[in-house]
């Protein structure tokens, strides 16, 4: 068991990962003031090629490395890919707002790689440890992220909260973790399943470990009712952090959640029986509660904020077939997180760039873009749409996939509140595309001085093409994605 | 000899599927192009539909009757992993009839929107959009693309409708049209949502059968296999009934649909009227009886009996309204109603005249779409109190007006009267007292357009509306169309009747 699984080589990718991030901080300290816009580009460079590393290095491998701590397998590889590709996205969009609006710009970028660094090792470890290191080196550089806007006072607030509910979480995380550790005597995944398969059921200890563990993970995901601090949150950061929150991060807990459920809870049958329940509970007050707000909501990020709980909802109502004799749960999960991600941006880039000068915050804000800036207002709009489950674009496949793999693991009736719900979301979106396209703008060229450069171009146009390239066409992405399906069977 | 037929087969799946690609193409391009004059946009968006009217006339005409069945059809994979999609075209003798509705009244929609000035781009973008979302649902032949075209179909309408509608007025009686527009988006996708939870049942049930598929064709061999319990046809025949009756016009969920239609531009308000809301009636027909046919035994009596309220319900609301789009709106709600009594005969002749009337009633209220707003954009108003004299002033207009009132009322020689009587013998065979209720219906309608003629129409002229133009060039070409074609319909019925009854009796097999 322990001979050759010490293979170093398939951490390259995380190697690299964390020498790039050296390499930005560095970079920023030799980089003078005024051009520091170069750091980021360095760190996208520094990605892009980090794509390349991970695809030549592990793709198509499953092997445990230290021990089964870590498993180099598809699953990470792809979700690998995802973060990267996240965090190219995230740095190309925030550069303008870095420059106007932050001071110590260099960091910033490194942090966003640090985050990276720990999405990646959070989707393939396999031990409880691994998981909360990795989880709290990601929270802590989002926590920095938030506060990043120092003058702000929203940030400010907004970064305190977040610090103070997710070390709680964490705290809640760990504490579930000491009493599984109590019974079963290791945090192995596969220990703890082998023991709640057999004996572990019974055991009150073992249960309430299990129970806060999920609720510390379901604190990270936003899963109502431990959903309170998303949108103060998310208001509060700079828009590029919590487009970043609301993609990046919420994927690494989703990926990181579906791991669990998969290796500690599918094995204990009768566990998995009664916690698929309380997951379909969860998921629909989730969704209901996420897209009910929204529609009360007067400013965007709040909003979108909302918008991103009835998300959680909707793909933990995907968690909840896990098990049922259907293989292609995972894939269409998988699937959901891409189209969600890119319709995300194509929604954050537009209106990062619409708000990084100004001060607007409020959905009426927005009267008028649609005069002004056609491209910015349509891409919001294509992408609420897409958000929405309309076609042509991805929302509209992903959403028929997964509600069609939720119905065939049996659970026809959560598909349905499903499509109800993204019924009521669509109401709150087209409040949004009212305002844009509709409403009259209080005063004349009330967006006069936005200025969008190339790098924020290359992100709404690239979010635009692939929201509707992968509505159109997802046969090759599926395919990709067809092989996490495997660990499942 | 065979490899002809080859290539004349590759060459209608091409044709098949550049009617619905062509419009969604130059959608496409008109958003990436910078600064198009709203002339433009038209002038391409008018070829590009009068591109697509040509090929849905090849299609129609195409079409042998003699065969029957599906025909141009073709099937591609599309997600060949997890669930099985393919992406499939065919023509059916139903859908050749509404594909060439509506390639005639995208045309005229186009022809006619030259008075759109302010982002004619981006209208053109829209409408082109809906068009071909239209041309998709006819001619899809699966489930999974079926209900995409239909949501792409719909998505549209919101921004075409907020954008560039009117707000209603009267004083007493407000409706803006960014609430017609929200109102009309959220009752049809929620309508959508039946139609999407009925989908995905289905899928589930020939899942666990061990042949998940979305095709009709097949489902429909997995129907008559007896797959589908008669406990499931019912509860899902429900969803589709409720959910696609919604789409076209079902009392007690109509009312959007004459909010939306006052609302709406009126390019839109012909596609809408015209062709939208024969979607519904289509899905009824075409996936509803086909595929679900015990189900379609067990609710048919409630959908005659609400197809009849709606006859009734509509045309007593047309004669208290004063607005001659409301009219217009809820007389298509009391024409729908005969579609519906005619597809819940469940027999050949009410079937067809069901299909009939969906073909006649979508160009009738076209025309009388384009007429209400050739009258309103000169006078300003649509109040039947206010308008008078009209055909002093404006006798093209109301000539045309007066033979889309009477095809309405169904006056032999036009199309209107062969689809009622098809549908009235349809229903005879079921209850006479029904039948007697739908003719009472076609009374009431005399008496709403010919207050409505009586009003507006003739009468002395109103000495502020006596200098108004009458209709200019496109107009005149579209309207003069429209009405030739309710003409030639009503005198030679035959002329759609044959390709209908392929395939009407196609669909009779499975009853």
């Amino acid at each position: 068991m322990i001979e050759g699984s010490n293979n170093l080589l398939l951490l390259t990718p995380e190697f690299v990962l964390a020498g790039l991030a050296l390499l930005v901080f560095t970079a920023d300290l030799i980089i003078p003031e005024g051009k520091k816009e170069w750091v980021g580009r360095i760190a996208v460079v520094g990605l892009i090629g980090l794509l390349f590393v991970t695809a030549s290095t592990v793709m198509g491998i499953t092997q445990p490395v230290y021990n089964n701590f870590l498993l180099v397998d598809h699953y990470s590889f792809v979700f690998k890919m995802i973060f990267i590709t996240v965090g190219i996205i995230t740095i190309l969009m925030s550069e303008e707002f870095v420059k106007t609006n932050l001071t110590s710009q260099g960091e910033y970028y490194g942090l966003v790689l640090l985050a990276i660094l720990g999405m990646n090792i959070l989707v393939q470890s396999q031990e409880f440890l691994t998981a909360y290191i990795s989880l709290e080196l990601l929270s802590f550089c989002l926590y920095v992220l938030v506060g990043y806007s120092k003058f702000n006072p929203k940030s400010n607030e907004a970064a305190i909260k977040y610090i103070i509910f997710g070390t709680f979480s964490s705290a809640i995380l760990l504490y579930g973790l000491s009493m599984v550790y109590s019974v079963v005597g290791s945090t192995l995944y596969s220990d703890i399943a082998q023991v709640l398969s057999t004996s572990g059921f019974m055991d009150p200890v073992a249960m309430l470990g299990i129970t806060f563990i999920m609720i510390g993970i379901a604190f990270k995901l936003g899963i109502v009712p431990f959903h309170s601090w998303i949108p103060d949150v998310y208001e509060g950061a700079p828009i590029p952090v919590t487009a970043y929150l609301a993609i990046g991060a919420k994927i690494a807990a989703f990926a990181f959640l579906a791991r669990v459920v998969i290796g500690v809870m599918l094995p204990a049958e009768e566990l998995w029986s009664s916690w698929k329940i309380i997951f379909a509970i969860l998921a629909i007050s989730t969704m209901v509660i996420g897209n009910g707000i929204a529609i009360v909501q007067t400013k965007v990020k709040r909003m979108l904020a909302y918008s991103s709980i009835g998300h959680s909802g909707v793909l933990l109502s995907g968690i909840v077939v896990f098990g049922s004799t259907n293989g292609i749960v995972l894939e269409s999960l998988g699937y959901y997180l891409v189209g969600y991600a890119v319709t995300s941006f194509a929604v954050f880039s537009a209106i990062t760039a619409v708000t990084y000068n100004n001060n607007i915050e409020l959905i009426k804000d927005f009267a008028g873009l649609s005069d002004e800036k056609p491209l910015l207002s349509a891409s919001i709009a294509i992408g609420l749409f897409s958000l929405a489950g309309l076609p042509l674009f991805v929302g509209f496949t992903i959403k028929f996939y997964l509600f069609s793999s939720i119905s065939i693991g049996g659970y026809l009736w959560l598909a349905g509140i499903a499509v109800l719900a993204s019924l009521v979301s669509l109401y709150y979106y087209l409040i949004m595309i009212k305002s844009m396209y509709v409403d009259v703008p209080e005063q004349e060229r009330a967006h006069a001085d936005i200025t969008v450069r190339w790098p924020m171009w290359i992100v709404i146009i690239l979010s635009i093409l692939m929201t509707i390239a992968l509505g159109i066409y997802p046969d090759p992405l599926v395919n990709q994605l067809n092989e996490i399906s495997d660990l499942l069977k | 000899m065979a490899v002809d037929c080859e290539a004349m087969n590759d060459f209608y799946n091409i044709m098949a599927f550049a009617i619905i690609a062509l419009p969604l193409i130059t959608s496409l391009g008109f958003m990436v192009v910078p600064n198009l004059a709203s002339r433009t946009c038209w002038l391409i968006s008018s070829i590009v539909s009068l591109v697509t009217f040509g090929i849905s006339v090849l299609l129609f005409v195409s079409y042998d009757t003699m065969i029957g069945g599906t025909q141009f059809g073709f099937t591609v994979p599309w997600l060949s992993q997890g669930i099985n999609i393919t992406f499939g075209l065919g023509l059916t003798g139903i859908s050749a009839s509404m594909v060439l509705l509506n390639g005639i009244v995208l045309l005229g929609a186009c022809l006619i929107s030259t008075d759109i000035e302010t982002r004619g781009r981006d209208f053109y973008v829209l409408l082109l959009a809906l068009g071909g979302g239209v041309f998709g649902v006819f001619l899809s032949s699966d489930l999974f693309f079926f209900f995409l075209f239909y949501e792409l179909a719909v998505l549209p309408m919101y921004l075409l409708i907020a954008v560039w509608g009117s707000s209603t007025n009267f004083g007493s009686f407000n409706r803006s049209k960014e609430y017609g527009a929200m109102k009309l988006m959220m009752v049809l996708v929620a309508a959508s949502v039946l139609i999407w939870i009925g989908i995905i049942a289905i899928y589930v049930e020939t899942y666990m059968n061990g042949t998940p598929t979305f095709v009709f064709d097949e489902l429909r061999i997995l129907s008559e296999s007896g797959l589908f319990s008669s406990g499931f046809q019912n509860w899902v025949f429900l969803c589709f009934m409720i959910g696609f009756g919604v789409l076209s016009g079902l009392w007690p969920f109509h009312t959007w649909s004459p909010d939306g239609h006052v609302a709406a531009p009126t390019g839109v308000s012909m596609l809408h009227a015209g062709v939208l809301m024969k979607l519904g009636a289509f899905g009824i027909i075409q996936i509803g009886i086909v595929i679900l046919p015990l189900g379609a035994q067990t609710w048919m009596p409630l959908l005659m009996v609400l197809g009849i309220v709606n006859v009734i319900y509509g045309a007593v609301s047309a004669m208290s309204q004063t607005d001659l789009k409301y009219i217009i709106g809820y007389s298509s709600v009391s024409h729908m109603g005969y579609v519906l009594i005619g597809a819940a005969t469940l027999n050949s002749i009410g079937l067809s005249g069901a299909v009939l009337q969906m073909f006649s009633h979508g160009i009738m209220t076209a025309l009388m779409f384009v007429l209400v707003g050739a009258i309103y954009h000169r006078a300003h108003t649509r109040d039947i109190y206010v308008l008078n004299g009209l055909i002093k002033t404006m006798p093209h207009i109301c000539v045309l007006f007066i033979i889309a009132g009477f095809a309405s009322l169904g006056l032999p020689g036009l199309s209107g009267f062969i689809a009622e009587f098809l549908i009235f013998l349809g229903v005879i065979k079921i209850s006479l007292w029904i039948a007697a209720l739908a003719v009472l219906g076609a009374a009431l309608t005399a008496v709403y357009i010919l207050r409505l003629i009586a009003r507006t129409i003739v009468g002395p002229v109103d000495p502020k509306l006596e200098n108004l133009p009458d209709a200019n060039k496109y107009e005149k070409i579209v309207s003069v169309a429209f009405a030739s074609i309710l003409i030639a319909v009503g005198v030679w019925p035959a002329l759609l009747l044959d390709s209908i009854n392929v395939g009407i009796s196609s669909i009779m097999s499975v009853l």
